[in-house]
């Protein structure tokens, strides 16, 4: 019991320090670098090496923080995380069933471009002032590049740094054999 | 196995509600406010982190020591517009006053320095230009409406919302970022300025009797109850002027990088 709390103890203390980063040193770096997604890429990564219990306090705990410091209506960050947590979950359940650098590549970039879609569809309707429609603006679409690309980048490296430490991954390409 | 996620969802499900329940009815206040204001410290270091990164990385574009002596250059330049700016209007107000004796008006402005936190995303901006978050709020004195200069004194932006402990400010160049300005002309033209995406400010609606030269300098007109008058916006670097037109525009550039704010000083009335 006090090594699962010692775990959460541990849990919380990294992902309130990378909220904070994400909010405050990401944010004035300048552009592209302030488009890292860096609390996404962590919970995706969270999810995929380890298990969805601890991706959802992950975000549990980062959604709440965001949408602290944000002046986003309180849960918009809770209720994107869940969502996006939550498909990415059925996604590695039902399609990417293998644990590969490819499924990995496509979690990243699909979950990414649904976790702005679904925040800029959430800014619209509950903005005040109602302005273009995200899908029309060109920084919608360029964020959303930029972060995919990132989230491309990151898995790369975050695959192999995995592969060094866990003997669950499967391998880059498919076994030729296997297919004999 | 299905079961015990299923459990697990619905426990965050109900987590998450009993959080915005209580951030609704304001219980969840006292812990936001102490985890904000302990955390607010660290939350501009790590900008000012950031930001001197992209002071060097902007640096690394170009040759390194005439962007040093531009990036110089330009703060002096903006402290002397401000100056001559408040030195135009002391002169004027000198005059009207000499002509009115019997007007007395004092104005007692307070200032509050606060550090920058956060910038909105792009997508949280929804391409309007990207508002920034200060470190100081409500329990500082901070409302809605208040004017914001950087630390040359040219004014900024102004304050959108406030909590406690943080407020967002809209940047002069960020669109619905409205200030009632007046331009240092012969005819001393007041207008509205408004930013034009994240880049530049317009004041639209100018009649076209009004005489705007490229070079006349922007201030606030003091016409909004809270910004104070003289402030600088900028200055005047296009004038659109079609003669089949009833009005002309003019575009302003703002004399400081928004780009690069990490302190900035809140006016309070």
């Amino acid at each position: 019991m006090f090594k699962n709390i010692w775990q959460i103890l541990i849990l919380i203390i990294i992902t309130s320090f990378l909220a904070l980063l994400q909010f405050s040193f990401i944010s004035s770096l300048p552009s592209p670098f302030c488009q890292i997604n860096l609390l996404l890429i962590v919970l995706i990564f969270t999810l995929f090496f380890l298990d969805f219990r601890t991706a959802l306090i992950s975000a549990l705990i980062a959604g709440f923080w965001l949408d602290l410091m944000s002046f986003s209506f309180f849960g918009l960050y809770l209720i994107v995380f869940f969502i996006c947590l939550f498909f990415a979950e059925w996604i590695l359940k039902n399609l990417l069933t293998n644990r590969s650098f490819y499924s990995l590549l496509a979690i990243m970039t699909g979950i990414t471009f649904f976790y702005n879609f679904l925040v800029a569809t959430l800014f619209y309707i509950f903005s005040a002032e109602k302005l273009v429609f995200f899908l029309w603006q060109k920084s919608f679409w360029l964020t959303t590049a930029y972060q995919c690309l990132w989230s491309l980048l990151s898995a790369v490296i975050l695959f192999n740094l995995a592969v060094l430490v866990s003997k669950r991954i499967k391998p880059f390409f498919l076994d030729k054999k296997s297919l004999v | 196995m299905r079961i015990k996620k299923n459990n697990l969802i619905l426990i965050f499900l109900v987590v998450l509600g009993l959080l915005i329940f209580l951030h609704g009815v304001g219980l969840l206040r006292p812990l936001e406010n102490f985890i904000l204001k302990s955390f607010s410290s660290l939350n501009s270091r790590f900008y000012s982190w950031g930001n001197s990164f992209q002071a060097s990385y902007q640096e690394q574009a170009t040759q390194e020591s005439l962007l040093a002596k531009i990036d110089e250059l330009t703060k002096e330049v903006a402290v002397l517009t401000v100056a001559s700016s408040q030195e135009q209007e002391l002169r004027e107000e000198n005059a009207k006053l000499r002509s009115q004796l019997n007007f007395v008006k004092t104005n007692n402005f307070k200032a509050v320095a606060a550090e920058v936190i956060s910038r909105e995303s792009l997508i949280e901006s929804s391409g309007a230009g990207q508002d920034i978050i200060i470190n100081k709020g409500l329990k500082d004195g901070l409302a809605v409406g208040q004017g914001v200069t950087s630390e040359e004194g040219i004014i900024i932006g102004k304050i959108v919302e406030v909590k406690d402990h943080s407020a967002k400010l809209c940047l002069t160049t960020s669109r619905g970022c409205k200030l009632a300005a007046a331009i240092q002309n012969s005819t001393r033209t007041q207008g509205i300025t408004d930013g034009d995406l994240g880049l530049t400010i317009k004041m639209n609606y100018i009649p076209q009797l009004e005489v705007v030269s490229v070079g006349d300098r922007v201030i606030t007109s003091g016409l909004g109850d809270k910004i104070p008058r003289g402030l600088v916006i900028g200055k005047v670097i296009e004038i659109r002027n079609e003669s089949n037109e009833v009005w002309q525009d003019a575009t302003i550039e703002p004399l400081v990088n928004l780009d690069n704010l990490t302190v900035v000083t809140v006016i309070i009335p």
